[in-house]
Protein backbone atom coordinates (compact mmCIF):
# COMPACT_ATOMS: atom_id res chain seq x y z
CA UNK A 1 0.00 0.00 0.00
CA UNK A 2 1.05 3.44 -0.62
CA UNK A 3 0.87 6.11 1.86
CA UNK A 4 -0.62 9.41 0.65
CA UNK A 5 1.94 11.67 -1.22
CA UNK A 6 2.91 14.00 0.67
CA UNK A 7 2.41 17.73 -1.66
CA UNK A 8 5.75 18.77 -2.34
CA UNK A 9 6.74 22.84 -2.69
CA UNK A 10 7.64 24.06 -6.66
CA UNK A 11 10.22 25.87 -5.35
CA UNK A 12 12.50 25.46 -8.36
CA UNK A 13 15.72 27.62 -8.21
CA UNK A 14 18.73 26.06 -7.29
CA UNK A 15 17.86 23.15 -5.16
CA UNK A 16 21.40 22.00 -5.31
CA UNK A 17 23.23 24.27 -3.22
CA UNK A 18 23.69 24.16 0.24
CA UNK A 19 22.61 27.70 0.79
CA UNK A 20 19.05 26.81 0.45
CA UNK A 21 16.68 27.99 2.81
CA UNK A 22 15.02 24.76 4.90
CA UNK A 23 11.59 24.34 4.74
CA UNK A 24 11.14 23.69 8.23
CA UNK A 25 7.11 22.93 9.42
CA UNK A 26 4.92 21.37 11.19
CA UNK A 27 2.81 19.41 9.64
CA UNK A 28 -0.52 18.52 11.45
CA UNK A 29 -2.99 16.38 9.17
CA UNK A 30 -5.87 15.95 11.49
CA UNK A 31 -7.31 12.45 11.14
CA UNK A 32 -4.60 11.85 8.06
CA UNK A 33 -6.93 10.22 5.62
CA UNK A 34 -6.68 11.18 2.17
CA UNK A 35 -9.01 10.92 -0.96
CA UNK A 36 -9.67 7.06 -2.19
CA UNK A 37 -8.13 6.65 -5.17
CA UNK A 38 -9.82 6.05 -8.48
CA UNK A 39 -8.72 1.98 -8.73
CA UNK A 40 -10.76 1.50 -5.65
CA UNK A 41 -7.52 0.69 -3.52
CA UNK A 42 -7.88 2.00 0.05
CA UNK A 43 -4.28 3.62 1.08
CA UNK A 44 -2.96 3.22 4.45
CA UNK A 45 -3.09 6.96 6.10
CA UNK A 46 -0.14 8.30 7.89
CA UNK A 47 -0.56 9.09 11.25
CA UNK A 48 -0.61 12.79 11.37
CA UNK A 49 2.51 14.03 13.47
CA UNK A 50 4.19 17.29 14.72
CA UNK A 51 7.13 16.23 14.06
CA UNK A 52 9.15 18.80 11.78
CA UNK A 53 9.79 18.21 8.06
CA UNK A 54 13.19 19.46 7.08
CA UNK A 55 14.70 20.36 3.83
CA UNK A 56 12.73 19.57 0.67
CA UNK A 57 11.76 15.63 0.57
CA UNK A 58 10.53 13.61 -2.02
CA UNK A 59 6.88 11.76 -1.79
CA UNK A 60 6.23 8.26 -2.27
CA UNK A 61 7.97 6.41 -0.08
CA UNK A 62 6.43 2.88 0.58
CA UNK A 63 6.03 1.53 4.17
CA UNK A 64 6.97 -2.51 3.42
CA UNK A 65 7.89 -5.06 6.23
CA UNK A 66 10.15 -7.48 6.02
CA UNK A 67 8.53 -10.49 5.45
CA UNK A 68 10.79 -13.73 5.28
CA UNK A 69 12.36 -12.75 7.75
CA UNK A 70 11.33 -14.00 11.29
CA UNK A 71 14.16 -12.13 13.12
CA UNK A 72 13.36 -8.65 12.21
CA UNK A 73 12.99 -6.05 14.70
CA UNK A 74 9.57 -4.22 15.34
CA UNK A 75 9.05 -0.85 13.19
CA UNK A 76 9.23 0.87 16.31
CA UNK A 77 10.23 0.57 20.05
CA UNK A 78 9.61 2.84 22.58
CA UNK A 79 10.22 2.81 26.46
CA UNK A 80 10.16 6.24 29.05
CA UNK A 81 9.85 5.92 32.85
CA UNK A 82 11.64 5.95 35.80
CA UNK A 83 14.57 3.10 36.14
CA UNK A 84 15.21 3.69 39.64
CA UNK A 85 14.20 6.17 42.46
CA UNK A 86 15.90 9.15 41.07
CA UNK A 87 16.80 8.23 37.26
CA UNK A 88 14.38 8.49 34.59
CA UNK A 89 15.48 6.85 31.37
CA UNK A 90 13.39 7.22 27.85
CA UNK A 91 13.79 5.55 24.40
CA UNK A 92 12.80 4.81 20.89
CA UNK A 93 14.33 3.28 18.24
CA UNK A 94 12.16 3.57 14.71
CA UNK A 95 13.05 1.64 11.49
CA UNK A 96 14.70 4.02 8.49
CA UNK A 97 12.51 4.91 5.51
CA UNK A 98 15.52 3.20 3.60
CA UNK A 99 15.10 -0.36 5.34
CA UNK A 100 10.63 0.45 5.16
CA UNK A 101 11.35 1.45 1.06
CA UNK A 102 13.18 -1.75 0.99
CA UNK A 103 11.09 -4.20 2.87
CA UNK A 104 14.36 -4.91 5.00
CA UNK A 105 14.61 -5.05 9.05
CA UNK A 106 15.81 -2.22 11.08
CA UNK A 107 19.00 -3.18 12.66
CA UNK A 108 19.00 -0.77 15.86
CA UNK A 109 18.34 -1.07 19.52
CA UNK A 110 18.48 -0.02 23.14
CA UNK A 111 18.83 -1.30 26.07
CA UNK A 112 18.67 -0.30 29.54
CA UNK A 113 19.52 -2.24 33.03
CA UNK A 114 20.10 -1.23 36.72
CA UNK A 115 21.82 -2.85 39.14
CA UNK A 116 20.47 -4.73 42.03
CA UNK A 117 23.15 -3.82 43.92
CA UNK A 118 25.51 -2.04 42.50
CA UNK A 119 24.03 1.18 42.68
CA UNK A 120 24.56 1.58 38.88
CA UNK A 121 22.31 2.19 35.95
CA UNK A 122 23.62 1.61 32.60
CA UNK A 123 21.91 2.42 29.08
CA UNK A 124 23.04 1.42 25.03
CA UNK A 125 22.37 1.75 21.38
CA UNK A 126 23.49 -0.54 19.22
CA UNK A 127 23.26 -0.16 15.83
CA UNK A 128 23.72 -3.30 13.24
CA UNK A 129 25.97 -3.39 9.85
CA UNK A 130 24.19 -2.44 6.75
CA UNK A 131 25.67 -5.13 4.92
CA UNK A 132 24.05 -7.81 7.01
CA UNK A 133 20.50 -7.60 6.50
CA UNK A 134 19.40 -10.58 7.45
CA UNK A 135 21.44 -11.50 11.02
CA UNK A 136 23.05 -7.79 12.36
CA UNK A 137 19.92 -6.77 13.91
CA UNK A 138 20.19 -9.96 15.77
CA UNK A 139 24.06 -8.84 16.71
CA UNK A 140 22.69 -5.19 17.66
CA UNK A 141 20.14 -6.35 20.15
CA UNK A 142 22.29 -8.72 21.81
CA UNK A 143 25.36 -6.64 22.41
CA UNK A 144 23.26 -4.38 24.16
CA UNK A 145 21.45 -5.88 26.07
CA UNK A 146 24.43 -7.97 27.02
CA UNK A 147 26.74 -4.72 28.03
CA UNK A 148 23.98 -3.48 30.06
CA UNK A 149 24.19 -6.78 31.96
CA UNK A 150 27.76 -6.80 32.51
CA UNK A 151 27.70 -3.07 33.47
CA UNK A 152 25.65 -2.91 36.41
CA UNK A 153 25.79 -6.83 37.35
CA UNK A 154 29.59 -6.96 38.57
CA UNK A 155 31.27 -5.07 41.31
CA UNK A 156 31.60 -1.89 40.46
CA UNK A 157 35.45 0.27 41.33
CA UNK A 158 35.59 1.78 44.43
CA UNK A 159 37.40 4.71 42.51
CA UNK A 160 35.46 6.79 39.68
CA UNK A 161 39.03 6.79 37.80
CA UNK A 162 38.77 2.68 37.77
CA UNK A 163 35.60 2.96 35.75
CA UNK A 164 37.07 3.24 31.85
CA UNK A 165 39.41 -0.11 32.68
CA UNK A 166 36.04 -1.50 34.50
CA UNK A 167 34.28 -0.48 31.06
CA UNK A 168 36.94 -2.25 29.22
CA UNK A 169 36.44 -5.59 30.61
CA UNK A 170 33.11 -5.67 30.50
CA UNK A 171 33.54 -5.26 26.82
CA UNK A 172 36.14 -7.62 26.57
CA UNK A 173 33.12 -9.89 28.29
CA UNK A 174 30.37 -8.73 25.74
CA UNK A 175 32.80 -9.56 22.89
CA UNK A 176 33.56 -13.09 24.03
CA UNK A 177 29.66 -13.65 25.02
CA UNK A 178 28.77 -12.30 21.18
CA UNK A 179 31.25 -15.23 19.88
CA UNK A 180 29.97 -17.78 21.60
CA UNK A 181 26.25 -16.99 20.94
CA UNK A 182 27.15 -17.07 17.43
CA UNK A 183 29.42 -20.07 17.82
CA UNK A 184 26.23 -22.24 19.53
CA UNK A 185 23.40 -20.54 17.98
CA UNK A 186 24.20 -19.54 15.02
CA UNK A 187 27.05 -21.98 13.87
CA UNK A 188 26.41 -21.56 9.44
CA UNK A 189 27.61 -17.55 10.12
CA UNK A 190 30.34 -16.20 10.87
CA UNK A 191 31.10 -13.38 13.99
CA UNK A 192 31.05 -10.57 11.26
CA UNK A 193 27.32 -11.54 10.62
CA UNK A 194 26.72 -10.48 14.12
CA UNK A 195 28.54 -6.97 13.17
CA UNK A 196 27.37 -3.91 15.74
CA UNK A 197 28.49 -0.85 16.68
CA UNK A 198 27.92 0.98 20.37
CA UNK A 199 26.96 3.48 22.65
CA UNK A 200 26.89 3.30 26.34
CA UNK A 201 26.65 5.40 29.28
CA UNK A 202 26.73 4.18 32.85
CA UNK A 203 26.15 6.26 35.99
CA UNK A 204 25.54 5.65 39.73
CA UNK A 205 22.53 6.35 41.41
CA UNK A 206 22.60 9.22 43.87
CA UNK A 207 24.33 8.44 46.95
CA UNK A 208 26.75 6.26 45.26
CA UNK A 209 30.62 7.13 46.29
CA UNK A 210 30.45 7.74 42.16
CA UNK A 211 28.06 10.09 42.10
CA UNK A 212 28.20 13.34 39.62
CA UNK A 213 30.18 11.28 37.30
CA UNK A 214 29.39 9.50 34.39
CA UNK A 215 31.53 7.09 32.09
CA UNK A 216 30.18 7.26 28.36
CA UNK A 217 31.53 4.49 25.87
CA UNK A 218 31.32 3.79 21.90
CA UNK A 219 32.77 0.94 19.57
CA UNK A 220 32.02 2.72 15.91
CA UNK A 221 30.19 5.54 15.07
CA UNK A 222 27.55 5.59 17.80
CA UNK A 223 27.08 9.10 19.50
CA UNK A 224 26.94 10.50 22.80
CA UNK A 225 25.76 13.69 24.01
CA UNK A 226 25.12 16.42 26.46
CA UNK A 227 22.40 18.34 27.04
CA UNK A 228 22.81 21.28 29.14
CA UNK A 229 20.00 24.12 29.73
CA UNK A 230 20.09 25.28 25.95
CA UNK A 231 23.38 24.02 24.71
CA UNK A 232 24.25 20.73 22.61
CA UNK A 233 27.76 19.02 23.19
CA UNK A 234 29.43 15.91 21.96
CA UNK A 235 30.90 13.65 24.54
CA UNK A 236 33.58 11.76 21.18
CA UNK A 237 34.60 13.90 18.39
CA UNK A 238 32.48 13.57 15.47
CA UNK A 239 32.99 10.80 13.20
CA UNK A 240 34.96 12.31 9.76
CA UNK A 241 35.30 10.55 6.02
CA UNK A 242 32.79 9.12 4.16
CA UNK A 243 29.20 8.33 5.22
CA UNK A 244 29.05 4.90 4.37
CA UNK A 245 32.30 3.66 5.23
CA UNK A 246 32.41 1.51 8.66
CA UNK A 247 35.51 1.28 10.83
CA UNK A 248 34.59 -0.38 14.45
CA UNK A 249 32.27 -2.60 15.44
CA UNK A 250 31.66 -5.68 17.81
CA UNK A 251 33.06 -8.64 17.85
CA UNK A 252 36.05 -7.60 17.17
CA UNK A 253 39.99 -9.28 17.42
CA UNK A 254 40.99 -5.87 19.10
CA UNK A 255 38.62 -4.63 21.76
CA UNK A 256 41.30 -2.61 23.35
CA UNK A 257 42.06 -0.30 19.99
CA UNK A 258 37.78 -0.64 19.47
CA UNK A 259 36.91 0.83 22.89
CA UNK A 260 36.52 4.85 22.95
CA UNK A 261 35.56 6.13 26.70
CA UNK A 262 34.74 9.49 28.41
CA UNK A 263 34.32 10.13 31.97
CA UNK A 264 32.01 13.33 32.30
CA UNK A 265 30.62 15.68 35.21
CA UNK A 266 26.77 15.37 35.41
CA UNK A 267 26.74 18.88 37.42
CA UNK A 268 24.64 21.56 35.41
CA UNK A 269 23.45 18.29 32.65
CA UNK A 270 19.93 18.53 32.42
CA UNK A 271 20.20 15.01 29.89
CA UNK A 272 22.72 12.48 28.56
CA UNK A 273 21.34 11.29 24.69
CA UNK A 274 22.56 8.18 23.01
CA UNK A 275 22.09 7.78 19.76
CA UNK A 276 23.17 5.61 16.75
CA UNK A 277 24.81 7.17 13.60
CA UNK A 278 22.08 7.99 11.36
CA UNK A 279 20.22 10.42 13.92
CA UNK A 280 23.52 11.87 14.85
CA UNK A 281 24.49 13.07 11.88
CA UNK A 282 20.97 14.71 11.32
CA UNK A 283 21.56 16.44 15.04
CA UNK A 284 25.22 17.55 13.69
CA UNK A 285 23.66 18.58 10.01
CA UNK A 286 20.84 20.42 11.41
CA UNK A 287 20.13 23.76 13.43
CA UNK A 288 16.23 22.98 13.34
CA UNK A 289 16.31 19.36 14.48
CA UNK A 290 18.60 19.96 17.20
CA UNK A 291 15.87 22.83 18.72
CA UNK A 292 12.97 20.53 18.41
CA UNK A 293 14.74 17.31 20.06
CA UNK A 294 16.44 19.82 22.69
CA UNK A 295 12.35 20.93 23.17
CA UNK A 296 10.97 17.43 23.63
CA UNK A 297 14.03 16.12 25.77
CA UNK A 298 13.51 19.13 28.04
CA UNK A 299 11.92 17.70 30.51
CA UNK A 300 11.88 13.31 31.53
CA UNK A 301 9.15 12.00 28.89
CA UNK A 302 7.44 8.96 28.06
CA UNK A 303 7.84 6.21 25.35
CA UNK A 304 5.49 8.30 22.94
CA UNK A 305 7.12 11.48 23.24
CA UNK A 306 10.36 9.44 22.24
CA UNK A 307 8.58 8.21 19.31
CA UNK A 308 6.99 11.80 17.57
CA UNK A 309 10.39 13.48 18.93
CA UNK A 310 12.18 11.01 16.21
CA UNK A 311 9.14 11.36 13.30
CA UNK A 312 10.72 14.08 12.01
CA UNK A 313 11.32 14.25 8.21
CA UNK A 314 14.61 15.28 6.46
CA UNK A 315 15.83 15.44 3.18
CA UNK A 316 18.54 12.45 2.58
CA UNK A 317 17.52 10.91 6.15
CA UNK A 318 16.87 7.65 5.86
CA UNK A 319 18.45 5.50 8.47
CA UNK A 320 17.22 3.70 11.18
CA UNK A 321 16.92 6.30 14.35
CA UNK A 322 17.71 5.24 17.77
CA UNK A 323 17.84 6.96 20.79
CA UNK A 324 18.37 6.60 24.56
CA UNK A 325 18.51 9.31 27.17
CA UNK A 326 18.73 9.76 30.91
CA UNK A 327 17.65 12.40 33.05
CA UNK A 328 19.70 11.97 36.14
CA UNK A 329 18.40 13.15 39.54
CA UNK A 330 21.40 14.46 41.61
CA UNK A 331 21.40 17.59 43.49
CA UNK A 332 23.47 19.72 40.56
CA UNK A 333 21.52 18.70 38.15
CA UNK A 334 18.21 20.64 36.84
CA UNK A 335 15.66 17.59 37.29
CA UNK A 336 15.07 17.64 41.09
CA UNK A 337 13.65 14.72 43.08
CA UNK A 338 10.00 16.62 43.36
CA UNK A 339 10.06 17.08 39.48
CA UNK A 340 10.08 13.43 39.62
CA UNK A 341 7.95 12.31 42.05
CA UNK A 342 5.31 14.70 40.46
CA UNK A 343 5.62 12.01 37.40
CA UNK A 344 4.92 9.18 39.26
CA UNK A 345 1.21 7.36 39.22
CA UNK A 346 -0.22 4.76 36.97
CA UNK A 347 -0.74 7.34 33.72
CA UNK A 348 1.86 8.90 31.90
CA UNK A 349 2.95 12.16 32.23
CA UNK A 350 1.32 14.44 29.27
CA UNK A 351 4.03 16.87 27.61
CA UNK B 1 35.58 25.11 15.34
CA UNK B 2 32.27 23.11 17.06
CA UNK B 3 31.26 19.74 14.84
CA UNK B 4 28.00 21.17 15.22
CA UNK B 5 26.64 22.75 11.89
CA UNK B 6 24.79 26.08 12.25
CA UNK B 7 23.35 25.84 8.72
CA UNK B 8 21.53 22.76 6.96
CA UNK B 9 23.69 20.41 5.89
CA UNK B 10 22.18 17.74 3.93
CA UNK B 11 24.28 14.32 2.39
CA UNK B 12 24.83 13.31 -0.44
CA UNK B 13 25.86 10.65 -2.74
CA UNK B 14 28.31 12.04 -5.56
CA UNK B 15 28.45 9.68 -8.85
CA UNK B 16 30.23 10.35 -11.73
CA UNK B 17 29.95 9.08 -15.02
CA UNK B 18 33.23 8.48 -16.80
CA UNK B 19 32.29 7.77 -20.72
CA UNK B 20 34.42 7.49 -23.40
CA UNK B 21 33.22 9.23 -26.42
CA UNK B 22 36.00 8.62 -28.88
CA UNK B 23 35.57 8.37 -32.69
CA UNK B 24 34.76 4.58 -31.73
CA UNK B 25 31.94 5.34 -29.78
CA UNK B 26 30.26 7.09 -32.68
CA UNK B 27 26.27 5.94 -34.10
CA UNK B 28 24.49 3.28 -32.06
CA UNK B 29 26.50 3.08 -29.28
CA UNK B 30 26.68 7.16 -28.00
CA UNK B 31 22.89 6.78 -28.85
CA UNK B 32 22.41 4.17 -26.47
CA UNK B 33 24.11 6.46 -23.80
CA UNK B 34 21.91 8.85 -24.84
CA UNK B 35 19.27 6.72 -24.21
CA UNK B 36 19.79 5.88 -20.94
CA UNK B 37 20.61 9.13 -19.43
CA UNK B 38 16.57 10.15 -19.11
CA UNK B 39 16.07 6.73 -17.64
CA UNK B 40 18.82 7.25 -15.17
CA UNK B 41 17.12 10.40 -14.35
CA UNK B 42 13.93 8.35 -13.63
CA UNK B 43 15.01 6.09 -11.37
CA UNK B 44 16.90 8.07 -9.43
CA UNK B 45 13.79 10.71 -9.03
CA UNK B 46 11.42 7.33 -8.13
CA UNK B 47 13.53 6.21 -5.64
CA UNK B 48 13.52 8.67 -2.53
CA UNK B 49 15.82 6.87 -0.79
CA UNK B 50 18.36 7.69 -3.34
CA UNK B 51 16.89 10.56 -5.35
CA UNK B 52 17.33 12.94 -1.97
CA UNK B 53 20.98 12.20 -1.87
CA UNK B 54 22.61 10.98 -5.08
CA UNK B 55 24.33 13.92 -7.41
CA UNK B 56 25.66 12.99 -10.67
CA UNK B 57 28.24 14.15 -12.58
CA UNK B 58 28.99 13.65 -16.51
CA UNK B 59 32.45 13.81 -17.49
CA UNK B 60 33.01 13.08 -21.44
CA UNK B 61 36.60 11.78 -22.85
CA UNK B 62 38.08 11.24 -25.96
CA UNK B 63 41.34 13.10 -27.46
CA UNK B 64 40.94 14.95 -24.42
CA UNK B 65 37.92 15.32 -21.58
CA UNK B 66 35.81 17.65 -20.26
CA UNK B 67 32.45 18.06 -18.04
CA UNK B 68 29.50 17.89 -19.52
CA UNK B 69 27.51 17.92 -16.53
CA UNK B 70 28.53 19.58 -13.24
CA UNK B 71 27.72 17.38 -9.92
CA UNK B 72 23.32 18.24 -9.52
CA UNK B 73 20.12 16.70 -8.55
CA UNK B 74 19.39 14.91 -11.98
CA UNK B 75 15.72 15.74 -11.63
CA UNK B 76 16.53 19.27 -11.99
CA UNK B 77 18.78 19.13 -15.04
CA UNK B 78 19.41 19.79 -17.96
CA UNK B 79 20.32 16.47 -19.81
CA UNK B 80 23.33 17.09 -22.50
CA UNK B 81 23.58 15.33 -25.36
CA UNK B 82 27.10 13.64 -25.89
CA UNK B 83 28.64 13.52 -28.87
CA UNK B 84 31.67 10.80 -29.94
CA UNK B 85 34.29 11.99 -32.64
CA UNK B 86 38.03 12.27 -32.93
CA UNK B 87 40.64 9.67 -33.22
CA UNK B 88 42.19 9.35 -29.62
CA UNK B 89 41.12 7.67 -26.48
CA UNK B 90 42.91 9.75 -23.74
CA UNK B 91 42.74 7.56 -20.37
CA UNK B 92 45.09 10.15 -18.21
CA UNK B 93 43.18 13.45 -19.29
CA UNK B 94 39.98 11.61 -18.20
CA UNK B 95 41.99 10.96 -15.20
CA UNK B 96 42.79 14.29 -14.13
CA UNK B 97 39.95 16.29 -15.44
CA UNK B 98 38.12 13.75 -13.18
CA UNK B 99 40.17 13.81 -10.30
CA UNK B 100 39.79 17.63 -10.37
CA UNK B 101 35.86 17.78 -10.86
CA UNK B 102 35.68 14.82 -7.98
CA UNK B 103 37.33 17.60 -5.23
CA UNK B 104 36.21 20.82 -6.80
CA UNK B 105 32.37 19.60 -7.38
CA UNK B 106 32.46 18.04 -3.58
CA UNK B 107 33.99 20.94 -1.85
CA UNK B 108 31.79 23.60 -4.21
CA UNK B 109 28.30 21.67 -2.08
CA UNK B 110 30.13 23.82 0.75
CA UNK B 111 32.03 23.36 4.27
CA UNK B 112 30.66 20.57 6.55
CA UNK B 113 28.56 18.86 3.62
CA UNK B 114 28.62 14.95 4.65
CA UNK B 115 29.16 12.44 1.55
CA UNK B 116 29.15 9.00 0.81
CA UNK B 117 32.33 8.12 -0.75
CA UNK B 118 32.57 8.91 -4.51
CA UNK B 119 31.83 6.52 -7.29
CA UNK B 120 33.01 6.89 -10.62
CA UNK B 121 31.47 4.59 -13.53
CA UNK B 122 33.97 4.35 -16.26
CA UNK B 123 32.66 3.46 -19.53
CA UNK B 124 35.12 2.65 -22.64
CA UNK B 125 34.51 0.49 -26.10
CA UNK B 126 38.35 1.37 -26.86
CA UNK B 127 41.86 1.00 -25.46
CA UNK B 128 44.08 3.47 -24.26
CA UNK B 129 45.43 5.49 -27.65
CA UNK B 130 46.55 9.24 -26.59
CA UNK B 131 47.51 11.75 -29.52
CA UNK B 132 51.16 12.45 -29.37
CA UNK B 133 50.70 15.65 -27.27
CA UNK B 134 49.14 13.35 -24.29
CA UNK B 135 51.26 11.39 -21.76
CA UNK B 136 51.73 7.48 -23.33
CA UNK B 137 51.02 5.95 -20.00
CA UNK B 138 47.89 6.64 -17.94
CA UNK B 139 48.96 5.10 -14.74
CA UNK B 140 50.56 7.99 -12.81
CA UNK B 141 47.35 9.63 -13.33
CA UNK B 142 45.03 7.22 -12.48
CA UNK B 143 47.40 6.34 -9.78
CA UNK B 144 46.81 10.04 -8.03
CA UNK B 145 42.74 9.51 -8.98
CA UNK B 146 42.62 6.51 -6.28
CA UNK B 147 45.09 7.59 -4.10
CA UNK B 148 44.37 6.23 -0.49
CA UNK B 149 45.57 9.41 1.10
CA UNK B 150 43.27 11.52 -0.85
CA UNK B 151 40.23 12.34 1.05
CA UNK B 152 38.06 12.54 -1.72
CA UNK B 153 39.15 9.39 -3.59
CA UNK B 154 36.49 7.53 -5.17
CA UNK B 155 35.45 3.59 -6.05
CA UNK B 156 35.80 3.38 -9.67
CA UNK B 157 34.08 0.76 -11.01
CA UNK B 158 35.07 0.06 -14.72
CA UNK B 159 33.09 -1.28 -17.71
CA UNK B 160 34.84 -2.22 -21.38
CA UNK B 161 32.98 -3.57 -24.02
CA UNK B 162 33.97 -3.63 -28.00
CA UNK B 163 37.35 -3.14 -28.54
CA UNK B 164 38.19 -2.27 -25.37
CA UNK B 165 41.42 -4.07 -23.48
CA UNK B 166 39.98 -6.57 -20.34
CA UNK B 167 43.81 -5.60 -18.67
CA UNK B 168 43.37 -1.88 -18.94
CA UNK B 169 39.76 -2.55 -17.40
CA UNK B 170 41.12 -4.40 -14.63
CA UNK B 171 43.82 -2.16 -13.83
CA UNK B 172 41.63 1.06 -13.99
CA UNK B 173 38.56 -0.53 -11.79
CA UNK B 174 39.46 0.05 -7.63
CA UNK B 175 37.01 -3.77 -6.65
CA UNK B 176 34.49 -4.73 -10.05
CA UNK B 177 35.73 -4.44 -13.29
CA UNK B 178 33.22 -6.50 -16.16
CA UNK B 179 32.89 -6.87 -19.41
CA UNK B 180 30.23 -6.73 -21.62
CA UNK B 181 29.45 -10.08 -23.49
CA UNK B 182 27.11 -8.93 -25.92
CA UNK B 183 28.81 -7.74 -29.24
CA UNK B 184 26.09 -5.78 -29.88
CA UNK B 185 27.20 -1.94 -28.62
CA UNK B 186 23.88 -1.22 -28.12
CA UNK B 187 22.97 -4.37 -25.87
CA UNK B 188 26.45 -3.69 -23.74
CA UNK B 189 25.89 0.15 -23.48
CA UNK B 190 21.83 -0.85 -21.92
CA UNK B 191 23.26 -3.54 -19.58
CA UNK B 192 25.97 -1.64 -17.99
CA UNK B 193 23.39 1.29 -17.77
CA UNK B 194 21.06 -1.00 -15.72
CA UNK B 195 23.60 -2.25 -13.80
CA UNK B 196 24.89 1.61 -12.98
CA UNK B 197 21.17 2.20 -11.94
CA UNK B 198 20.88 -0.54 -9.40
CA UNK B 199 24.12 -0.33 -7.92
CA UNK B 200 23.43 3.54 -7.28
CA UNK B 201 20.57 2.03 -5.74
CA UNK B 202 21.50 0.06 -3.32
CA UNK B 203 25.04 1.58 -2.32
CA UNK B 204 23.70 4.01 0.27
CA UNK B 205 23.30 1.54 2.75
CA UNK B 206 25.92 1.29 5.55
CA UNK B 207 29.41 -1.32 4.74
CA UNK B 208 32.47 -2.44 5.63
CA UNK B 209 35.60 -0.63 4.70
CA UNK B 210 36.80 -4.31 3.16
CA UNK B 211 33.59 -3.56 0.64
CA UNK B 212 34.85 -0.35 -0.36
CA UNK B 213 31.01 1.05 0.53
CA UNK B 214 29.87 -0.71 -2.67
CA UNK B 215 27.41 -3.16 -3.82
CA UNK B 216 27.67 -3.84 -7.62
CA UNK B 217 25.32 -6.39 -9.24
CA UNK B 218 25.48 -6.74 -12.66
CA UNK B 219 21.81 -6.69 -14.01
CA UNK B 220 22.05 -9.68 -15.62
CA UNK B 221 25.35 -11.79 -14.53
CA UNK B 222 25.04 -14.02 -18.12
CA UNK B 223 25.43 -10.74 -20.04
CA UNK B 224 28.89 -9.86 -18.29
CA UNK B 225 32.51 -11.55 -18.08
CA UNK B 226 33.42 -10.38 -14.31
CA UNK B 227 37.44 -9.21 -14.29
CA UNK B 228 39.24 -10.04 -11.48
CA UNK B 229 40.50 -7.00 -9.99
CA UNK B 230 43.90 -7.00 -8.20
CA UNK B 231 44.39 -4.45 -5.04
CA UNK B 232 47.44 -3.15 -3.30
CA UNK B 233 47.58 -3.67 0.16
CA UNK B 234 47.82 -0.79 2.66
Amino acid sequence: MRLRRRRQDESGGNLESHLETPRISSESEGNGLSELPADGSTPAAETARTAPVIGEVQGGLDVRLDAHNAFRLPSMAADGGLLTSQVWVAAASLTGLGHSYHGTTGQDSYAFAAGRESGMVAIAVSDGLGSKTHTAQIGAVLVSRIVCDLLTGARIPSDASELPAFASECLHKANRQLREYRSHYMVKFADEDLSSTLAFCLLPETGSVLSGEALIGRVGDCAAFTLSEDEWANVFPRETGPLNVLTRCLPTNDVDNALETARIHMAGLRAIVLTTDGLAEDIYNSPALRGWLRDCWSEPCDGFKMVEALRYRRRGSHDDRTAAVVWPSHPEVGISGDELEKNRGVDPPTR
Amino acid sequence: MSDFETEEAFPIFPVFLLVDVSGSMSGSAIDAVNTFLPELKEAIRSDPTVGEIARIAIIAFGEGARSELALCDLAYADLPTLRAEGAYTDFTAAFDVTKREIEDEIRGLGRGTKFHRPVVFFISDGQFNPPASAPSDWNGAHDALVDKNWKFRPEIVAFGFGEANQSEIQRIATRHAFFANDDDPVAAVREIMKTIIGTIKVTTRSLREDQGGLIVRPSDPNRFTVLPVQTVDD
